[in-house]
């Protein structure tokens, strides 16, 4: 379990928006991030500030809370992928600094998540097993239960 | 640790529920990051045991 403080979050009945608040420096700013369906079982997770009814993924909102926004949007995949343990979720910044930033957090806690969740990062043209201190350009996770026996394929969604 | 809390679908939570369900199917950046996928792939592993493809 992640023990780095997490906000509380919410999700519609559709289970594929997520929304929280974010509190600190600037006020509160409302934050969303919402599963778009790729594929059969393939999910991106998009993720920024919510305004004007628009999802905004370049807002940078320097509110202070960097750390606790990174944790609640981990326990947020952690959510989507009980309810739904099929799924790959994909994964990548708006630049490069941002994919860092995602990839410094995957660092801090693959000790904790890497038993239940299997992380793929992408680099050089090819997808290998998320090492630390590499630097890759994208990521995708999806629960070890696809290789433990537990996920027969007949289970897919359409 | 404060623990996080997840509602389905609070009636204070309906309006804002509606104003993300009207929200246009994909961004730019997830169109771009569905590109990338059809690009590059997915995991071998994933593509070839499970029969996992994009679009």
């Amino acid at each position: 379990m992640i023990q780095t403080p997490t906000y509380e979050f919410y999700t519609t009945e559709s289970g594929d928006h997520y929304n929280f608040k974010s509190v600190g420096k600037n006020g509160e700013i409302e934050k969303v991030a919402r599963f778009d369906k790729l594929g059969r079982n393939i999910y991106n997770i998009a993720f920024g500030d919510w305004n004007n009814n628009k999802l905004h993924d370049r807002a940078v909102s320097n509110n202070g809370d960097k750390d606790k926004i990174l944790a609640t949007v981990g326990r947020i995949i952690s959510d989507f992928t009980e309810t739904l343990p099929e799924a790959l979720v994909f994964a990548r910044g708006v630049d490069q600094v941002r994919t860092r930033l995602y990839q410094q957090e995957i660092n801090k806690h693959l000790d904790i998540i890497g038993p239940f969740f299997m992380i793929w990062g992408f680099l050089d043209g090819r997808w290998t097993p998320f090492k630390k201190g590499v630097n890759y350009h994208a990521f995708i996770g999806h629960r070890h239960a696809f290789f433990a026996g537990q996920w027969p394929p007949d289970v897919l969604q359409p | 640790m404060k623990k996080t809390k997840k509602t389905k679908q609070e009636p204070a939570n309906a309006e804002k529920a509606r104003e993300y369900n009207d929200y246009p199917p994909f961004s730019e950046k997830t169109k771009s990051d569905k590109e990338f996928l059809e690009k590059y792939g997915l995991p071998k592993e994933l593509q070839e045991k499970y029969g996992f493809k994009v679009g």
